[in-house]
């Protein structure tokens, strides 16, 4: 291990998490469920009936079983920007609603505690760090509405001056059925998308100073599949919000260039 | 303002929308003097770029006039006279700053559809599907320009607007295809497709020192501007044994390199193009890469294939024990505009090319969705069409 490597290791308490059990609890409904069904199925006679239907309440046991599983998330972007510029954006909380995906505005802030809204102030939240390394790690926990994330970036220099690698952890604690993990991963409203368009606008804030976005602009008559289909790319949803989508960064490269 | 505006498989009409606003600092709006349909909206047209939505306006060939600009646009004041290049790029992150342009990392609204489809994206294109970033198009009367501190070139006064116009895509295209071609003195280069990139193409491999081009067409009209533009020229509906027949004109070295101006909806008369075709209209692929196997399989061992025809997904059966066994190099993807405004501009200002040589008709926006058919059916001798938004229908006014 380096000598840059954190001293509270975010990875240790990943990996503290046993799933074994649930896991294995998991596995051995859904096998038992199955056979009972395969079995129950095939013969289809006084004793049929029942093995097929207990198999059938195994089945269902598997899948909506909440397991109170960690989803642990690893996400990375390179960004054209010194760590410790980086460093300082993130550690503003002032800077979440400009790049956090859903976040509209803090509510109220101390140093080390926030206070937000989300969603078109349909969500609040609250956020506390839990660890700070000035220019290379800063770790933190977040909790919105009932459900509870443990979030880290570990910031290291990119090879010959490409800027800087952001690692971004995130420990999802919601628990999860099997059909609500499908669902959301479906619908991209998934912990790794969110980390992954939060991570994207704070590089497109830290080097282009602004968010690209199209929400606002003219066209032409939509009709129903027009509509959907912007509801399938996730466009026009920040028509409504009016979220800030730029900022100025003091920024020496901006400047030079 | 009117726009044109895609509405589903060959239907593009001009609708009434709401005018551009800025919405970003670095935006700029245009109000747009001319513009142009080019060869690759008729994949939109056809249906074959998935991601348009309808209402969608198209359009990436466009200039005009400054009329507002964002608080973070300093280079440019209302009343500049501006192309605009297609790529749409923020000009500071690490692609830009190796002017790798249309690779640009922070331009692209809709990022995350690319990057399902190619585990990267590219930049953001006007007009041109929501993959690529689903921005309002020029074929319009105005159009809102991000980034535009990066973008949009000043051009003088001194040249007219279709002298100037197809610095916005088909003029760079042609030339970067060419560069790509590393052309060297003696160097024979074919090219594939003589619609208006490959002409920009055949002119530019001469302006880089090309001895010899060889333009492969089967449109009259397209085949006569190639010869206007000093090319040898050759009809494959003559002989489609193109392999064959460049061996024949090459002394049996075959060509050096050969540059794919066709892209995805590639004609021929083999097996395998109709195989490309049914296959496209079952919607089991979007391409039909013919002519892209026909340049690998001519081009000559250790010889350079050069693509600025577009592709957009899976291509079948493509001879790559033949691309491996020969050694050659592939170059392709979107023009890195804003590396090429510049040089370009001062070519044309010196007189050694004028662009305009390749419109062959001048219609008004209102003409626009007949052009299409026009442009995509080669009929009426069509091989470059532009468009004043401000002209009112010629037809209308006749009648």
């Amino acid at each position: 291990m380096s000598a840059r490597t954190p001293s509270i290791d975010f990875e240790q308490s990943l990996d503290s998490v046993d799933q074994t059990t649930s896991t294995v609890g998991r596995a051995a409904y859904a096998i038992a469920g199955l056979s009972g069904v395969l079995y129950g199925a095939w013969r289809r006679d006084r004793l049929g009936w029942p093995l097929l239907l207990g198999g059938g309440y195994f089945l269902y046991r598997a899948a909506v079983q909440k397991i109170p599983q960690e989803n642990s998330i690893r996400l990375a972007q390179t960004v054209n920007r010194s760590a410790d510029e980086i460093y300082s954006f993130w550690r503003d909380f002032q800077n979440w609603p400009l790049f956090m995906d859903g976040m509209d505005r803090v509510q109220s802030a101390d140093s080390m505690t926030v206070a937000w809204t989300g969603e078109n102030g349909s969500i609040d939240g609250e956020s506390a760090i839990l660890e700070e390394q000035p220019g290379q790690l800063l770790r933190w926990i977040s909790r919105v509405e009932n459900d509870e994330y443990e979030a880290a970036i570990e910031l290291r220099p990119a090879p010959s001056n490409r800027g800087t690698e952001i690692y971004f952890h995130l420990l999802d604690r919601k628990p999860q059925t099997v059909v609500s993990q499908i669902l959301r991963r479906a619908t991209g409203d998934s912990m790794e998308q969110w980390g992954r368009e939060s991570l994207r606008a704070l590089k497109q804030l830290m080097e282009a100073g602004e968010v690209p976005t199209t929400d606002g602009q003219p066209h032409g008559s939509r009709g129903a599949k027009g509509k959907i289909e912007r509801a399938v790319f996730r466009e026009g949803v920040e028509e409504k919000k009016r979220r800030p989508r730029a900022t100025r960064i003091p920024n020496q490269k901006l400047a030079a260039s | 303002m009117k726009a044109l505006c895609w509405q589903g498989k060959e239907n593009v009409r001009v609708e009434k929308v709401d005018d551009p606003q800025i919405l970003n600092p670095r935006d700029a709006i245009v109000k747009i003097t001319l513009t142009a349909i080019c060869g690759s909206d008729l994949h939109l047209y056809d249906g074959y770029i998935p991601t348009l939505e309808p209402g969608d306006i198209l359009g990436h060939e466009f200039m005009g006039e400054i009329v507002e600009t964002g608080q973070e646009v300093n280079n440019l004041k209302v009343g500049d006279r501006v192309v605009v290049p297609f790529t749409i790029a923020c000009g500071h992150c690490y692609f830009c700053e190796n002017q790798l342009w249309s690779l640009c990392d922070n331009s692209n609204p809709n990022a995350w559809i690319a990057e399902k489809m190619y585990g990267f994206s590219p930049s953001g294109l006007f007009g041109y599907s929501h993959m690529m970033g689903g921005y309002a198009g020029g074929q319009a009367q105005y159009a809102r320009v991000p980034f535009a501190d990066i973008g949009p070139i000043k051009v003088p006064d001194t040249l007219r607007d279709d002298q100037v116009l197809f610095l916005s895509d088909i003029f760079p295209t042609g030339y970067m295809a060419a560069e790509n071609c590393t052309i060297r003195p003696g160097y024979v280069v074919a090219v594939f497709g003589c619609g208006p990139v490959g002409l920009f193409a055949i002119r530019s491999a001469f302006m880089l020192g090309a001895d010899r081009v060889i333009a492969i067409d089967r449109i009259p009209e397209r085949l006569q501007k190639a010869r206007e533009s000093k090319a040898d020229i050759f009809n494959y509906d003559d002989d489609d044994d193109v392999v064959e027949v460049l061996k024949q004109m090459t002394g049996g070295r075959g060509p050096d390199a050969c540059i794919d101006c066709v892209g995805m909806e590639a004609h021929g008369h083999d097996f395998l193009a109709r195989y490309d075709s049914a296959k496209q209209t079952l919607k089991l692929s979007f391409d039909r890469p013919k002519v892209l196997r026909q340049a690998i399989q001519a081009c000559r061992k250790g010889g350079t294939v050069s693509i600025p025809g577009v592709y957009g997904g899976l291509l079948d059966k493509i001879p790559f024990g033949a691309a491996f066994g020969k050694g050659l190099t592939f170059k392709m993807g979107q023009t890195h505009m804003h590396s090429y405004l510049q040089p370009l501009l001062r070519r044309i200002e010196q007189g050694e090319i004028d662009p305009s040589f390749v419109i062959t008709h001048r219609l008004s926006l209102d003409d626009a969705p007949s052009a299409y058919r026009t442009f995509r059916d080669k009929r009426d001798q069509c091989v470059k069409v532009v468009l004043d938004p401000w002209k009112t229908n010629q037809v209308a006014a006749q009648s």
